[in-house]
């Protein structure tokens, strides 16, 4: 930097005041450190002691600071104290290594592997024998190194990460006169075995599903992709669940400015308890509001292990079986795992035909509505004799009628959906067809909006997700209000409003409709229809910005 | 409404597309007493001439990055003449959307919503622009280009069923029966309202990145608007016969009414209503953009929500007032004159402000 | 920002919207007219409206439908007035519903209306776009209100579909084709071509002569009905809009094979003075193609028309000279269809050069089409006139690619 040549001359301050001559500067300078440093030991001291004086919320402030005692008994004592007596609490006192310390070990009975406590911990430290010339000091190292048959054993000497490690299902070793602790891993977690997803159904690809158990769902993953560059990072949500959360990319291929977006989110939340992916994910999607599913919710690896070589990202919650992928498209909802094992033509025309379904399922009511009441002219004239004599005697208007068996639909579904056992297929079948029929020979409702109800209902389910099927029917609410009142013209104004709310949706920063608006021709290989492998050969520009190259490519 | 938005190569493509597309669709009648069956040729003629003053609009914006030819115009001739002109622009915007809106207006009612009130229609049309236009350009380029690929898609595969019953070759062929004078006349009428996407573009240029070096994406755009236009006049011409094709009002619709598949498809009319109305929506949104865009500059973003509501109010009122289709077809027809000329007069003095400007400070404004 | 106005503009549409649907209009609300008939008388200038519609009360899908049956399937009223819009009105006035015009298949016009106010309906149907341009047009010698009315007991369908059908079906005669009221007023905007438009007759049941029942009310009548059946018999023939004279059936395969109209029909060879039914040939027309040239000599323009048909043989004479069908043989088969062709096509352009002198085959716009600037210059304001006179080169050109299953006769042993 240069400096300012000053034409006019400064005299020094000095001269004029002596106060501010530098070695007073400086002397006043390190008084004013030292003040500042004494007063934050002292705000930290009181701090410390307000703490204390606080009353027990959640307990955490009580116990924050306090160390490991020195006894056993004390050390009993005070978890007793914080956990309450009914909690299952197992304790023990024994001689260990031949007399040489004395140990006590703490355990839950419900959620602590008791034959590991008892064969890999206790039996070797009550029938080993310490050398002669170990000291009190070097004990614990030595039963670290020596005599404890499990891997995973860590120190502490502060209370509360015992106490939070014990409700975990790990094993506390204490030796009395030492104010350190050993914990040792020795969980025993209730899981069921792996079972086939229930709601994504396939034919030829793989049945594997996740399960409530994070770890299982992580070992299913990694066996898919298994690179060092997948990376994952592990967060803790809820103040009372405390749920593991795990974030998932690829790095080198995820972008990073996606994944930074993601992990700012999740280290944002604020809440009591995280059921499940679906409370944590609305917690970190864009647009909460918006009808429109801005993330993939999935029971599949081997869909979480695509989409992650896609360049996406996925969020693995504890006692949840379902991951969360991120950011999406809207045709990534008619994607199914199907397509990629089926022969390139046969995906093409599920895929068509998927798309085709859902379009059909939002539109032909209300384009059933809109030709019957506004625009008879279109309707050919066989097809128009056989509706007017089928309205004769109805009560109803039909946009009226339309509506009231659309939403009867909905209730059967709900209700077959939460039936128990066998009685629920009986149900369903009966609903959908006796008193489908039933209304219309009373004169209740005539016989084509059953047929025009009936095809839009079972469409809106001939997709790869769900979650999208709410979503077609609250078009479809919405577009039969709107033909209803202006016919054609409501109805074209409908699909510009939908088509609004899509192209200003964003999940994650990747816009909905991509990769057709805004348009990438390789990402288009795979939207509508799925073209052969050998021809896909590049990830999407804003989910992989850096690698795109998929094949011919060492990576 | 953010300043550092691009919007992509197809985006461009499509508004230019759409902007070209206007009362056109409703006006290229009045040059079929000049072209007769040359109708569709002076078409596709006519909306190519456009091409060199939408890439002279490109140059411009090269001078001046980020800023539409009201900025150039202000930077160089100063703050009253940019006044002036854009109180003609908006006044050409107002009046370009109050005759679409009456047009469309009136081919609702004559064909679908006979009883319903023109006051409700012209209503939702306003409201849905006004909605459209509240998120910002972006959002808006990415709805409009959807609408348009829908739109044209709609439009074509409706008018596959014409062939082979319905198209006859003996109405084309010969093209040409009338003197070359009279075409030219038709076809520079047809470049007057093709002209209203360079009254889009003079707002757009501070969107698309490097204008300087994109003009192709404004050349492809117009292209493809000159070749959609002329085939669907081509079809219309085909269908109908050229002397029944001078006297439909609505081009499309009347032609897609004779259409007929076996006795199931009796008149695909309510489909290619579907491409009317996105194209009207297109541009009522366009038209109270540009105004509300040169709105903003002239009173400095003053409450830039309550200009918008103003605009939208004066383009409802006087459509309601005007209330008649034909009367909004002669205008339509008169601003069809008008369009060209300004653009050229506005484009002149955004060229005099660049050399103003250059001469003032020695350098190109970066 | 933009949840504040979505819910703006919701809250708004549906609060002005909610007092009343203007247009909507239930299926029970209006009838489906499904024919029209016009009917003109000169001396008085009234114009007779007849509606055709089928009842859809009663029906409902839990009675079987074979209940509806003889008379049920179609109801008639025609009314008289000074214009067309007063007789629909007066309509309008017995109909308990609205009547809707959307989906009107045929419209029978009356010889006399033809004659004299062709235009006034024309150009209703053109206008409104509530009356479907793509309905059947068909004229009729005697009165549409007959035609209308007139129902075959044995069917289920009514007049009007009956009418659409034998049109839609008439090339299997080749005795009409389909003319639509778009089609109608493309051949009188286009100069140079005259319109023609299929001819049908309706023929009363014998035992039922004048009986109709009907009820009659000023100038209304209600209900009528009539037995009988449809026919198809030719086209009628225009000049400008105003109708000039019928075509026969004679005539009317030659005007088809002439324009190029699909024909699709048995046919035999001409009659011969000698040998009796045994020579006569038959055939099965496939295809018919026209090609219509313009040439300038002198001054004049000449037509040259060459008409291609392939037709496959059906039955041949019983020559006993050989089995095997020779080529030759094939070759006198051509000719002779070709002789029979050439009949019917002289038929016709004596009828419509000589006697109407209406250029009803489009050769004027042949001539625009070869040459625009001469055809809008000289002879577009003379054509009328030198009509008559043009001369006319038909060449006729017929193959028959098979003949049938077999190719050597059948002998007798």
């Amino acid at each position: 930097m240069k400096h300012l040549r000053n034409p006019c001359h400064f005299k020094k301050l000095s001269a004029q005041i002596p106060a501010a001559s530098l070695a007073n500067t400086k002397e006043n300078l390190n008084a004013l450190n030292q003040l500042t440093t004494e007063s934050n030991a002292i705000a930290e001291e009181l701090n410390q002691i307000s703490q204390q004086l606080m009353s027990p919320g959640l307990g955490e402030a009580n116990y924050k600071n306090i160390r490991v005692f020195s006894t056993a008994d004390q050390n009993f004592g005070f978890i007793t104290s914080i956990l309450g007596k009914s909690i299952g609490l197992i304790t023990g006192k024994y001689d260990i290594l031949e007399g040489k310390a004395q140990a006590g070990v703490a355990y839950i009975e419900s959620i602590t592997n008791q034959e590991l406590v008892s064969h890999q911990i206790l039996e070797p430290l009550l029938k080993g024998k310490a050398d002669v010339n170990t000291t009190f000091d070097t004990i614990l190292t030595l039963i670290q190194a020596k005599f404890i048959a499990v891997p995973n054993v860590k120190t502490t000497n502060r209370m509360e990460q015992v106490i939070e490690n014990l409700l975990i299902g790990n094993t506390a070793l204490f030796i009395n006169g030492i104010n350190t602790a050993l914990i040792i891993d020795s969980r025993k977690i209730e899981k069921r075995s792996l079972e086939k997803p229930d709601n994504e159904g396939t034919v030829l690809s793989s049945l594997e599903a996740f399960i409530e158990d994070i770890e299982i769902n992580c070992s299913m993953i990694i066996k898919r992709l298994p690179i060092p560059n997948l990376h994952f990072e592990l967060f803790s949500v809820g103040i009372l669940s405390k749920t593991k959360v795990k974030l998932i990319w690829i790095e080198g291929i995820a972008n990073a400015g996606i994944v930074a977006e993601a992990r700012r989110r999740i280290q944002k939340i604020d809440i009591d308890t995280v059921d499940g992916i679906g409370i944590l994910s609305e917690l970190i999607e864009d647009t909460p509001l918006s009808i429109f599913p801005k993330f993939q919710q999935t029971q599949r690896p081997d869909l979480v292990a695509k989409a992650l070589a896609n360049g996406q990202f996925a969020v693995l919650c504890n006692n949840s079986p379902f991951a969360f992928l991120a950011p999406i498209a809207f045709w990534d909802n008619f994607k199914s795992m199907d397509d990629y094992a089926e022969l390139t033509i046969t995906a093409c025309y599920l895929r068509l035909g998927r798309i085709i379904a859902y379009a059909f399922s939002v539109i032909i009511s209300p384009l059933y509505l809109a030709f019957v009441t506004y625009n008879q002219i279109i309707v050919p004239q066989s097809l128009a004799v056989t509706i007017a004599a089928g309205r004769e005697g109805v009560p109803f208007p039909s946009g009226v009628e339309l509506l009231l068996m659309t939403f009867g639909m909905t209730i059967i579904r709900e209700a077959a959906l939460r039936i128990p056992g066998s009685v629920g297929y009986f149900i369903g079948t009966l609903a959908a067809i006796v008193i489908g029929q039933a209304a219309v020979a009373a004169g209740y409702v005539s016989a084509s909006i059953i047929i025009v109800v009936a095809i839009s209902e079972i469409s809106s389910f001939a997709v790869a997700t769900t979650r999208i099927t709410y979503t077609s029917r609250l078009i479809n609410y919405s577009f039969i209000i709107l033909a209803g009142f202006l016919g054609m013209f409501g109805l074209i104004c409908g699909i510009v409003i939908i088509f609004w709310h899509l192209s200003s949706l964003e999940s994650f920063g990747v816009p909905y409709l991509y990769p057709f608006i805004p348009f990438d021709l390789e990402g288009m290989k795979d939207t509508f229809i799925r073209m052969r492998l050998s021809v896909l050969k590049k990830r999407l520009r804003i989910l992989a910005p850096f690698n795109r190259v998929r094949i011919g490519n060492d990576k | 409404m953010l300043e550092n938005v691009k919007i992509t190569r197809e985006q461009t493509i499509f508004l230019i597309l759409i902007g070209a597309l206007g009362n056109i669709v409703y006006t290229h009648t009045w040059i079929d007493p000049d072209t007769d069956r040359a109708a569709w040729v002076a078409s596709l003629a006519g909306i190519l001439l456009v091409i060199p003053f939408a890439v002279w609009i490109l140059y411009l914006g090269k001078h001046q990055p980020g800023g539409t030819i009201f900025d150039i115009l202000e930077s160089g001739l100063g703050k009253i003449p940019c006044a002036v002109v854009s109180i003609l622009y908006i006044l050409i915007n107002i009046a370009l959307a109050v005759t679409i809106l009456n047009m469309f207006t009136e081919l609702i009612k004559t064909f679908f919503l006979i009883y319903t009130p023109r006051w409700l229609i012209i209503l939702v049309m306003v409201l849905i622009s006004i909605l459209l236009l509240s998120n910002g350009i972006k959002v808006l380029a990415r709805t409009v280009e959807i609408l348009t690929v829908i739109g044209l898609l709609n439009f074509f595969f409706s008018f596959i069923f014409a062939f082979p019953n319905y198209i006859h070759p003996e109405y084309v062929i010969p093209i040409f029966d009338t003197s070359l004078l009279e075409f030219i006349k038709g076809t520079l009428f047809l470049s007057g309202t093709a002209s209203e996407c360079l009254l889009l573009l003079m707002v757009i240029v501070r969107f698309i990145p490097d204008p300087g070096k994109h003009y192709m994406w404004v050349v492809i755009g117009l292209a493809a608007c000159s070749v959609i236009f002329s085939l669907a006049i081509l079809v219309i011409i085909a269908m109908l016969s050229p002397e029944l094709a001078t006297r439909i009002a609505f081009g499309a619709v009347n032609a897609a009414k004779i259409i007929k598949v076996g006795e199931f498809i009796r008149g695909l009319e309510v489909f290619i209503f579907g491409t009317y109305q996105f194209i009207a929506l297109g541009k009522t949104t366009f038209y109270l953009y540009c105004s509300w865009t040169a709105a903003k500059k002239m009173f400095n973003n003053w409450k830039p929500g309550i200009q918008l509501f103003l605009l939208a109010v004066m383009i409802f009122v006087p459509s309601l007032w005007l209330n008649s289709y034909n009367k909004a077809y002669n205008w339509a027809v008169l601003l069809g004159y008008i369009v060209l000329p300004f653009s050229i007069f506005v484009l002149l003095l955004a060229s005099i402000s660049i050399m103003l400007i250059k001469k003032r400070t020695g350098s190109t404004l970066k | 920002m933009n949840t504040r106005m979505l819910l703006l503009a919701c809250t708004m549409l549906i609060s002005l919207v909610l007092p009343g649907c203007w247009d909507y209009a239930e299926y029970e609300d209006f009838v489906q007219i499904i024919g029209m008939g016009m009917d003109y008388n000169n001396e008085t200038q009234e114009i007779t409206l007849t509606i055709l519609y089928q009842p859809t009360e009663g029906k409902s899908s839990s009675q079987p439908s074979s209940a509806t049956k003889s008379g049920g399937q179609q109801i008639t009223h025609s009314a008289t007035d000074k214009t067309f819009i007063g007789a629909a009105t007066r309509l309008q006035e017995v109909v308990h519903k609205k009547l809707f015009y959307g989906y009107v298949k045929t419209v029978v016009i009356s010889e006399e209306a033809a004659k004299y106010n062709m235009m006034d309906a024309i150009d209703l149907f053109d206008r409104s776009p509530s009356i479907h341009s793509s309905a059947y047009l068909a004229i009729t010698s005697g009165k549409a209100a007959d035609v209308i009315k007139t129902i075959d007991p044995y069917q289920t369908i009514s007049s009007a579909e009956k009418i659409h059908d034998l049109i839609y079906f008439a090339p299997n005669t080749g005795l009409a084709y389909v003319v639509t009221i778009n089609t109608f007023k493309e051949m009188l905007a286009i100069g140079g071509w005259e319109a023609t438009v299929p001819h049908i007759i309706a023929i009363a049941a014998k035992s039922q002569k004048e009986e109709t029942k009907s009820s009659i009310h000023e100038q209304l009548m209600l209900n009528e009905e009539r037995t009988g059946a449809h026919r198809v018999s030719g086209l009628a023939a225009f000049k400008g809009d105003k109708f000039v004279g019928w075509l026969d059936e004679k005539e009317s395969r030659g005007f088809s094979w002439i324009t190029g109209k699909k024909i699709q029909y048995y046919t035999v060879s001409e009659p011969s003075s000698v040998g009796g039914t045994d020579e006569i040939l038959y055939y099965a027309v496939t295809d018919s193609n026209n090609k219509i040239n313009v040439q300038m000599e002198n001054v004049t323009p000449v037509i040259y028309v060459d008409v291609k048909a392939t037709a496959v043989l059906r039955k041949f004479s019983r020559d006993k000279s050989s089995e095997f069908l020779s080529l030759e043989e094939i070759s006198i088969a051509e000719q002779k269809l070709a002789d029979h062709i050439r009949s019917d096509v002289d038929a016709a352009l004596n009828k419509g050069q000589k006697e109407l002198q209406s250029d009803i085959f489009g050769f004027g716009f042949a001539v625009f089409r070869e040459s625009p600037p001469l055809w809008k210059n000289e002879y577009e304001a003379k054509w009328t006139d030198i009509f008559p006179d043009i001369p006319v080169h038909v060449t006729i050109d017929v193959s028959i690619p098979n003949t049938g299953t077999n190719i050597k006769r059948l002998l007798i042993k």
